[in-house]
């Protein structure tokens, strides 16, 4: 009975998630709409590789890190913000992840690099939705596998003797049983 | 994957920055995981091993969990101990497995029963004098002893949780010392390693069901129990407040307070948002289980009946101890002491197919995985 409370409200979290979602939608798509002039606008960003790119300010409000700066200046089109830890390729994905509202399928064509790039790069942006949304994708892809694997996804050393490893897979033996092949 | 190896190469030439997935990072990634997974992960290095120790992460972890897993315990013959998902528990053998990290374990297994579980710790209870709290999945435990000869031995007892102060609270239970006029209740706080002692002016009698109804039912925050009025005629509900340690007395409906013979509470349980009190009813040639349940305790309370199911009289008692419900709603419950089954929505009973001779419900408790260390215990060890 409890469970079935949980799911519900669950199912309504997600609903008003998705309203959410499809609001803002609707503002981006409705130009005309008074108020919102702003939205066609396109905020210059300067990647860690040299590159101009304009980005809609709609996806621009989601970096915290440059809101503070659209806040406090008025901004004009000579508005131009330097994101030094961010490559262009790795801006292009976190476009299309916006665009593309968050979709988990969208992660799983992404690399391990990229997904780590991402969640640097969605940390350094303070985009906190991003952060998230890239944060479960890689749980997603590590979760269950073996320690082998996610040593190699991180490029962690194994600093462990052969003695304090075997301790360990000794101690906790089920939790290394009926893993995911790598 | 020899791709993989230049790969990660000439991205650490190119920008050595980008990937450096730092520690902070790790912990949000880990939040995100479920507890068999970290657990695993503890053997990747010192640094993982170290950040998924620390309490401060265990909390994080416990208070998001994504996924909380719940897992159903059960300590078997040799004194081995065994755990299920609830899901899979009735499946067969193999969903069981084996937790090892449990130490200096001698006991005689059928003096163990288990006493509660909160927070990722069970209270395992030898006879009526010890007590062990323990974490199955770091293996943290600490022995409680009770000081033997001062004390006679209690009757009830149960384990709860202090939010305020963040403490975990063990509670034992005297219906009636010698004088028979008043009870004793003690407490154990585990942050601050003491017992204390709390005399009442009323007593009360230990129910027939003593062993099925010893242990109480920990619903939010608070620890209740079924026992007998003090004249052995009612049924009465005890709990004990364990944040404001108040031990309250509450008075159940006539119909369950005065029952006719033949018919007895044989046992109480939380599941999901309810409290749930079981029910015999012994009448020729039937004899019938009632499972009645409770939303909200107050002074009064009042009880709905939930299920009911008719058995014809065997010479031994076929009685239903619910455990838990599962994910499609269906009741977990153990069918005399040792066969677990499932309960469909319309009482149907369906056996699994393990070899339950492992099984008894008196060592067998669902509690919920954590990281979580022992009250008082993260402090500097030179503390």
């Amino acid at each position: 009975m409890a469970e079935r409370g949980e799911s519900s409200e669950a199912v309504m979290l997600k609903k008003t998630e998705e309203e959410k979602l499809r609001k803002g939608k609707m503002i981006v798509g409705d130009e005309s709409k008074a108020g919102y002039e702003e939205e066609g606008k396109k905020v210059k960003l300067v990647t860690s590789d040299g590159v101009t790119m304009e980005v809609e300010i709609s996806i621009v409000k989601e970096m915290e890190i440059i809101q503070t700066f659209i806040g406090a200046t008025d901004t004009d089109d000579s508005f131009i913000f330097p994101i030094s830890n961010v490559s262009s390729h790795i801006l292009n994905q976190i476009i299309e992840l916006v665009k593309g509202e968050y979709d988990q399928e969208l992660a799983k064509k992404l690399s391990h690099d990229e997904l780590k790039e991402i969640l640097v790069a969605a940390n350094y942006l303070n985009m906190k939705t991003l952060f998230h949304f890239i944060a479960t994708a890689i749980a997603n892809v590590i979760q269950n596998k073996s320690v082998e694997f996610v040593r190699d996804f991180f490029g962690i050393v194994n600093d462990f003797t052969e003695e304090e490893e075997a301790e360990l897979r000794k101690t906790n033996a089920w939790a290394f049983e009926g893993v995911d092949e790598d | 994957m020899k791709t993989g190896d230049s790969k990660r190469k000439k991205t650490k030439i190119d920008s050595p920055l980008s990937v450096d997935v730092n520690e902070d990072l790790v912990k949000e990634i880990l939040l995100k995981l479920p507890t068999k997974s970290v657990l695993s992960f503890k053997g990747l290095s010192k640094s993982w091993f170290s950040l998924i120790s620390d309490p401060e992460f265990a909390r994080r972890h416990f208070d998001a969990a994504v996924a909380p897993t719940y897992k159903l315990l059960n300590i078997v013959k040799d004194c081995a101990v065994y755990c299920a998902d609830k899901e899979s528990a009735l499946c067969d053998d193999d969903s069981w497995h084996a937790v090892s990290n449990i130490s200096g374990f001698h006991w005689y297994v059928n003096c163990i029963s288990v006493a509660g579980s909160c927070r990722g710790f069970v209270l395992l209870q030898y006879l009526l004098h010890d007590f062990v709290l323990w974490n199955p999945l770091t293996g943290v435990q600490k022995e409680i002893h009770q000081k033997r000869g001062t004390w006679t031995r209690h009757h009830l007892s149960g384990m709860g949780y202090d939010p305020v102060d963040d403490d975990i609270v063990l509670v034992t239970i005297i219906l009636r010392i010698h004088d028979g006029n008043h009870m004793l209740l003690r407490y154990f706080s585990l942050r601050n390693n003491c017992w204390t002692s709390v005399k009442y002016d009323v007593s009360y009698v230990a129910p027939y069901f003593g062993a099925e109804l010893r242990h109480g039912q920990l619903w939010n925050e608070t620890l209740y129990w079924i026992v007998k009025s003090a004249d052995d005629l009612r049924n009465v509900m005890i709990a004990f407040d364990v944040r404001e340690k108040r031990l309250l007395e509450i008075t159940l409906p006539h119909h369950l307070a005065n029952l006719p013979n033949g018919s007895d509470i044989y046992h109480l349980k939380v599941m999901g948002e309810y409290l749930y009190l079981c029910l015999v009813v012994r009448n020729h040639p039937y004899q019938l289980i009632e499972i009645w349940s409770v939303k909200e305790c107050k002074q009064e309370t009042v009880w709905t009946k939930t299920f009911d199911f008719s058995f014809y009289f065997r010479p031994s008692l076929n009685l239903i101890f619910p455990v838990c419900f599962t994910e499609n709603g269906e009741i977990l419950a153990f069918c005399n002491n040792n066969t677990l089954v499932k309960i469909d929505e319309k009482g149907k009973l369906r056996y699994g197919n393990q070899n339950n001779s492992r099984l008894h419900f008196l060592r067998c408790v669902m509690y919920r995985e954590s990281f979580l260390p022992l009250p008082g215990d993260e402090a500097e060890p030179e503390d």
